[in-house]
C-alpha cells in the first residue's frame, strides 16, 4: 500500500471488517472474518497509529473464535438482556441520553443525512445509527474516495473527504468512545474488549488522518 | 516490561552497566531490523545518526513489533559523542522509557513531514506521529469557568464552551504549554509524563559520582553540541518549563541546570522568552535563599557544572504537589525565608481590596484549585486564601465581576512563610437575612454595590430586595 487509492480501500475494507464483527455472530461470519485478517494484514497497517490496537485484535483470529462461542457475550453486551443490552452499538442510545429528545427522531435525522451523501440504508439488517450500519456508510465514502484518486478527479476527493470527515466529527467520535467505554464497563469476554479497543483507535486515527489528507489538498 | 537498547553499529560502540545493548547494522537505514532481535521488549532505546534515519519508517516498525513509539526514546548520536558521557545519556533514557506507561489513540497526531503538494498526495508519505495533549474532562475545571489553557495556548488549538473545553488536535503544535499551566493536571503529554522526567533525572545524577549538569531541550530541535557531563532532558518545548522545575532538578541531585530553546532559528512557536522567563525565576529563588545563582546558568557549557545542592528524595517532582515541595526544600537549605516574587512564578498570592470586594464569591466559585473558598459561618460569609495551592493562573481576576476596581489581584510569587500559614480569611462580611423566612438573601456589601449601582430613586426597591429572599419575592 503506497498510494491514496491503497489507503482509501484499506481503510473501506477495515471500516466493514470492523462493522461485521460486531454484528450478531453467525454461522460462516468468523471464517468470513479471518479470511479478511489475512488480507488486510497484507496490507501495511503498520505505518499506521492503531496498528497495535488491530494487531492485539486480530491475535484471536483464526484459530479461538467460533460464533457459538460468542453469542452469550454478543446478547449480553450488544442486544438484549434483562434489563436492556449492557453496551448498545447504536448511536442514538449514546446522543439521546446525553442530549435529549427521541431516539426516533435521531435516527429519522440521521437517515435525512444519509440521503443528503445520497445513501440509502436500505435492505440492511441492523438499525441505520448501529455501529456496522454506519460503519458501512464510511466504507462506501471511503469506496467513492478510492475511484476518485483512481481517476485523478481531485476535486471529487476532497468533497468525499469531506463528507467523511464530517460524519466522524458529528457522528462517530462522538459516541464511540463512549461506547468504548461503556462496554469496558460491561465486563467482556477479550475479543469484544480488543475489538471495541480497536475500533476506538480506528476512529479516532481516520478523523485525524482524514482531515490531514483533507488540508493538504489546500493549495 | 523490559527496555530493549539498539544502537545502529555505525555509532560509537556503548557498553552499559546492567544492560545489553545491541547493535544493529544498517539500523538508520531498515529499522525493521529490530524485529528480528526485539525478544520480549516493550520499550525501546535507540541510538541512531542524526541525519540519517526516517522517523516514520522507526515508528512504523516498532508498531510492527507492537512497542508503542510514542514512548520509544531515540539518541540522535553525532560522531563527535561517545565514552562515558553516552553510557550515562543511555541509562537516563532507559530508566526514562521504563516510566513510560502508555499512550491513547487520541495522543497519536499524524503529520506529514516535508513539503507535499497536492499531486504529492496521490502518493503520501508515511505520516509521522507526534505527542499531542489529551484533556481528562473529569479532573478538568471548565465547567467552574477555568480557562488556563485557552489563555496559555499559542496556537489558539483550545476553546472554551459552556463549560467544557474543546480541542483541536489539528491546530495543536505540541509544545506542553497546556500541561505545565493546567491547575488541574488534567492535560498530559504520554511523552514528558512527571515520573518519566524524575526516572531519568535520577537516573542520570545517580550513575557516577561526578556531578553532572541538565539541560532541558526541545524534543523537536536537533542539538548540534555534545557538552561534556551535560546531559538533555527532552520536553515537548522548553517554553513550557515553569522555573520550579528547573529548582527541582537541582534538588533532585543535578549540579547545573539550565532550559535550551529550538537551536536554529529561534523557537517556531515563539516561546523563547517563556524558557527566559523559567531561568530567570530558578536564579530568583536560588539568590533568594543565598544559594549559587550559577547553578541555573543562562546557557549550558561554559561554566564548570556546580556541586549539587541536595539529592533530595522528593515525592512528586514536578507535579503541582511538587512545586510546592520544592519551594518548601529550597527554604530548608537557607536560613532566610523564601519569598520571591516573579511573573513566572507557577505559584500565586491574592489579595483582596476589602473596600471593592462584594464578596460575590465569583473567584472562589471559579478557582479550579479551590486556593481560594468561601466559608459562612452563621451570618458572616467569608473568602479564604490557601497559597499553598494557588497556582498564578488568574482565573479568579477574570471572573471577578469588579476587577476594574481593583478587588482581586494575583501576583506570581512563593512566599513560603504565607504558604506555612496555611489557609487565611482574605474578606468576610455579613450576609442580610430573609426577614420572612430568615433564609440568607446575599452579602450586605453585594446589595450596597447594587444600590451604589442602581443609583438614587430606587431606596424602595432596594429596601424590599436586601429584607426578602428570592423564595418570598416568588422568584423561585
Amino acid at each position: 500500500m503506497t498510494d491514496s487509492t491503497d489507503i482509501a480501500r484499506t481503510r473501506q475494507g477495515l471500516y466493514r471488517f470492523l462493522g461485521g464483527a460486531l454484528l450478531p455472530p453467525a454461522a460462516g461470519q468468523f471464517d468470513m472474518l479471518a479470511g479478511a485478517v489475512t488480507v488486510l494484514n497484507g496490507r501495511n497497517i503498520d505505518m499506521f497509529a492503531f496498528s497495535p490496537d488491530w494487531r492485539r485484535f486480530v491475535r484471536h483470529f483464526p484459530a479461538d473464535i467460533t460464533g457459538n462461542s460468542l453469542e452469550g457475550d454478543y446478547i449480553r453486551l450488544f442486544a438484549s438482556g434483562r434489563s436492556g443490552a449492557l453496551s448498545p452499538p447504536t448511536e442514538s442510545y449514546y446522543r439521546v441520553a446525553a442530549k435529549g429528545g427521541g431516539i426516533a427522531e435521531f435516527v429519522a435525522e440521521l437517515q435525512r443525512e444519509y440521503r443528503s451523501m445520497g445513501i440509502a440504508s436500505v435492505g440492511l439488517d441492523e438499525a441505520p445509527d448501529h455501529i456496522s450500519t454506519e460503519f458501512e456508510v464510511m466504507a462506501h465514502l471511503c469506496d467513492l474516495e478510492a475511484s476518485a484518486w483512481a481517476d485523478e478527479q481531485i476535486r471529487l476527493v476532497g468533497d468525499v473527504l469531506d463528507l467523511q470527515s464530517r460524519f466522524l466529527r458529528h457522528h462517530l467520535t462522538v459516541w464511540i468512545p463512549l461506547f468504548r467505554d461503556r462496554v469496558h464497563d460491561a465486563n467482556p469476554s477479550s475479543f469484544y474488549l480488543d475489538l471495541v479497543d480497536t475500533v476506538h483507535a480506528f476512529v479516532v486515527h481516520d478523523n485525524d488522518y482524514v482531515r490531514l489528507i483533507r488540508d493538504g489538498m489546500v493549495e | 516490561m523490559s527496555t530493549a537498547i539498539f544502537v545502529c553499529a555505525d555509532v560509537p560502540a556503548i557498553a552499559l552497566v546492567g544492560a545489553d545493548v545491541v547493535g544493529i547494522e544498517g539500523l538508520c537505514d531498515d529499522p525493521a531490523l529490530l524485529a528480528e532481535v526485539i525478544g520480549d521488549a516493550d520499550r525501546v532505546v535507540m541510538l541512531l545518526h542524526q541525519s540519517r534515519y526516517d522517523l516514520a519508517a522507526v515508528q512504523k516498525a516498532l508498531r510492527s513489533v507492537e512497542v508503542d513509539p510514542l514512548g520509544a526514546q531515540i539518541l540522535e548520536v553525532l560522531s563527535s559523542t561517545g565514552g562515558t558521557d553516552l553510557e550515562i545519556a543511555v541509562a537516563g533514557l532507559r530508566s526514562r522509557s521504563l516510566a513510560f506507561t502508555g499512550s491513547s489513540p487520541e495522543h497519536a497526531k499524524p503529520v506529514l513531514r516535508g513539503e507535499v503538494t497536492r499531486r504529492g498526495l496521490f502518493r503520501p508519505p508515511q505520516p509521522v506521529y507526534l505527542a499531542a495533549p489529551m484533556v481528562d474532562h473529569g479532573v478538568c475545571a471548565a465547567a467552574d469557568g477555568c480557562r488556563a489553557c485557552v489563555d496559555v495556548c499559542p496556537q489558539d488549538a483550545y476553546r472554551w464552551h459552556q463549560g467544557r473545553i474543546h480541542f483541536n488536535k489539528d491546530m495543536c503544535e505540541p509544545c506542553g504549554r497546556c500541561v505545565s499551566a493546567c491547575p488541574t493536571e488534567a492535560i498530559s503529554n504520554p511523552t514528558a509524563s512527571p515520573t518519566m522526567l524524575a526516572d531519568q533525572i535520577k537516573a542520570l545524577v545517580g550513575y557516577g559520582d561526578a556531578p553532572v549538569g541538565l539541560r532541558f531541550v526541545c524534543s523537536r530541535s536537533h542539538l548540534s553540541d555534545a557538552l561534556p557531563g551535560w546531559y538533555d532532558v527532552a520536553v515537548p518545548c522548553t517554553g513550557m518549563l515553569p522555573g520550579s522545575w528547573l529548582a527541582t532538578a537541582l534538588l533532585l541531585g543535578a549540579g547545573s541546570v539550565t532550559a535550551v530553546p529550538c537551536s536554529s532559528g529561534g523557537c517556531p512557536l515563539e516561546l523563547d522568552e517563556h524558557s527566559r522567563s523559567a531561568i530567570d525565576f530558578a536564579r530568583a529563588l536560588l539568590a533568594a535563599v543565598s544559594l549559587d545563582v550559577e547553578a541555573v546558568p543562562i546557557q549550558a557549557g561554559g561554566e564548570p557544572i556546580n556541586q549539587p545542592l541536595a539529592r533530595l528524595d522528593l515525592a512528586n517532582p514536578f507535579t503541582r504537589a511538587g512545586d510546592v515541595e520544592t519551594m518548601l526544600a529550597l527554604d530548608s537549605l537557607s536560613d532566610e525565608a523564601l519569598g520571591v516574587s516573579h511573573p513566572g512564578a507557577n505559584l500565586g498570592v491574592v489579595a483582596i481590596d476589602a473596600d471593592a470586594c462584594t464578596l460575590c464569591t465569583q473567584c472562589a466559585q471559579t478557582c479550579p484549585t479551590n486556593a481560594i473558598s468561601t466559608e459562612y459561618q452563621g451570618e458572616v460569609v467569608s473568602l479564604t486564601f490557601d497559597a499553598g495551592a494557588c497556582t498564578n493562573c488568574g482565573q479568579c481576576t477574570i471572573a471577578c465581576p469588579e476587577i476594574r476596581r481593583g478587588a482581586i489581584a494575583v501576583t506570581g510569587r512563593v512566599d513560603v512563610e504565607v504558604v506555612r500559614a496555611g489557609r487565611q480569611t482574605l474578606n468576610e462580611g455579613v450576609v442580610l437575612v430573609c426577614e420572612s423566612c430568615g433564609k440568607p438573601i446575599a452579602p450586605s456589601s453585594m446589595m450596597d454595590r447594587i444600590g451604589e449601582l442602581l443609583g438614587d430613586g430606587f431606596d424602595d426597591t432596594m429596601s424590599y430586595l436586601t429584607r426578602t429572599c428570592m423564595d418570598c419575592r416568588g422568584l423561585t
